[in-house]
């Protein structure tokens, strides 16, 4: 299963499928494209099935990147993903709404 | 250790590994005269055993005096790799003389043949191999009890093998030679060299799947990559930005590599205890880990 990425508007993005080892890198060259105009990066989660420590990787990366911007906010989080942030810690610094 | 006592150590062993490899040379030629003209196969088995002997002690005399030089900069993972390759050759030369050792053995048992009267030359020839194995034997336990290097280590059971392997070889050949015209006895050296052969053939085995677990890089387990998400969680507000990571697993040792940058107010103090801490906590998540922490200095 891939990862489908929708740009919804300049600063959002909508994430649908798996985000692993293999579809990591997609995200990463999404996200790095916009970072010199974005201010504020919003990853819509709802159709997100999976993340795993690759995925974890590119969200640290981009919420360091952003964090003395006005930040990464991750929307719309499912049970599954949302556990992943809580195990790992990541829901302690990541703005979830 | 320091850095000192490891590059000591590494002289040591080089003194002793060259010493053994002269002593090794003209045991060596005698074996192999002794083999031609006895056709024992103990003696064949102590000539695959003597190449096996003069081979690893040269390579390690050379590969310790490498060692000592600061390889920092030439091999940036250390130089665990040499040693593998190094290790599955000189096996491989091993395990190709234990398959021939092996098939002359099963021959021989088919149609035993009578032990040479020369064998008397090559009893006392064994003796003075056993004494040059006894020294040697005791100049190793004292490297290894100085130095835990890996060298140390597998040069210590080596020479504990050699001595081992050449006081069977004594005993074996007096036998032989003394019951020489007892017909069972023909069977003795056939079956010793089974043994044997068995015996080593498991250790190179063992010791050339080690050196291919140490080539092949295998990758990290999700659960354990999970691990070093959740340290570098922990300690996501003491550095400013986060590069890479890259993991593997060679042998049974997890490699983690990361890039971090850092504010240009943070002191050197303070981003080597920060480096300490996330070392500390991830070998507290991974017991066999080795953590390399790259930090950008233009930052």
């Amino acid at each position: 299963m891939s990862l489908k990425i929708e740009k919804k508007n300049a600063e959002t993005l909508a994430l649908e499928g798996r985000l692993d080892t293999l579809t990591a890198p997609e995200l990463e060259a999404e996200i790095s494209a916009m970072f010199p105009t974005v201010q504020t990066l919003t990853l819509d989660m709802e159709k997100l099935d999976y993340i795993s420590s690759a995925g974890l990787r590119v969200i640290l990366k981009t919420q360091k990147a952003l964090e003395k911007k006005a930040g990464l906010k991750l929307t719309h989080v499912s049970n599954e993903v949302k556990e992943v942030f809580d195990i790992t810690g990541f829901s302690d610094f990541l703005t979830i709404e | 250790m320091s850095k000192q006592e490891q590059n000591d150590s590494y002289k040591s062993q080089q003194k002793v590994s060259f010493f053994n490899f002269l002593a090794e040379l003209p045991n060596f030629i005698a074996v192999t005269v002794s083999a031609i003209i006895s056709g024992s196969l103990i003696v064949w088995m102590d000539f695959v055993d003597s190449l096996g002997n003069v081979l690893n002690s040269g390579f390690v005399a050379l590969l310790s005096r490498k060692l000592r030089r600061d390889l920092k900069y030439e091999y940036n993972y250390g130089v665990g790799k040499i040693e593998a390759i190094s290790s599955l050759a000189c096996n491989g030369i091993l395990i190709c003389g234990l398959i021939f050792m092996l098939v002359s053995s099963v021959n021989d048992l088919i149609s035993p043949k009578e032990p040479s009267g020369l064998l008397i030359y090559v009893v006392v020839l064994k003796v003075i191999n056993v004494a040059f194995d006894t020294v040697f034997l005791r100049a190793q336990y004292k490297i290894k009890k100085e130095a835990k290097t890996a060298i140390a280590t597998t040069e210590f059971h080596a020479s504990l093998k050699s001595f081992l392997f050449d006081s069977v070889a004594l005993i074996s050949l007096l036998i032989c030679w003394i019951f020489r015209d007892i017909h069972a006895v023909w069977y003795f050296s056939p079956i010793i060299c089974i043994a044997l052969s068995i015996w080593f053939f498991v250790g190179a085995i063992q010791r050339s799947r080690e050196s291919v677990q140490m080539l092949t890089d295998r990758t990290l387990p999700e659960a354990e990559q999970m691990k070093i998400m959740s340290v570098l969680s922990c300690f996501h507000d003491r550095y400013e930005k986060f590069e890479f990571l890259s993991t593997r697993m060679s042998g049974n040792t997890a490699y983690i590599d990361l890039k971090l940058n850092f504010d240009k107010n943070t002191t050197y103090g303070e981003i080597n205890a920060l480096c300490a801490e996330i070392t500390a906590k991830m070998k507290e998540q991974i017991e066999d880990c080795r953590v390399s922490i790259v930090i950008d200095g233009d930052k």
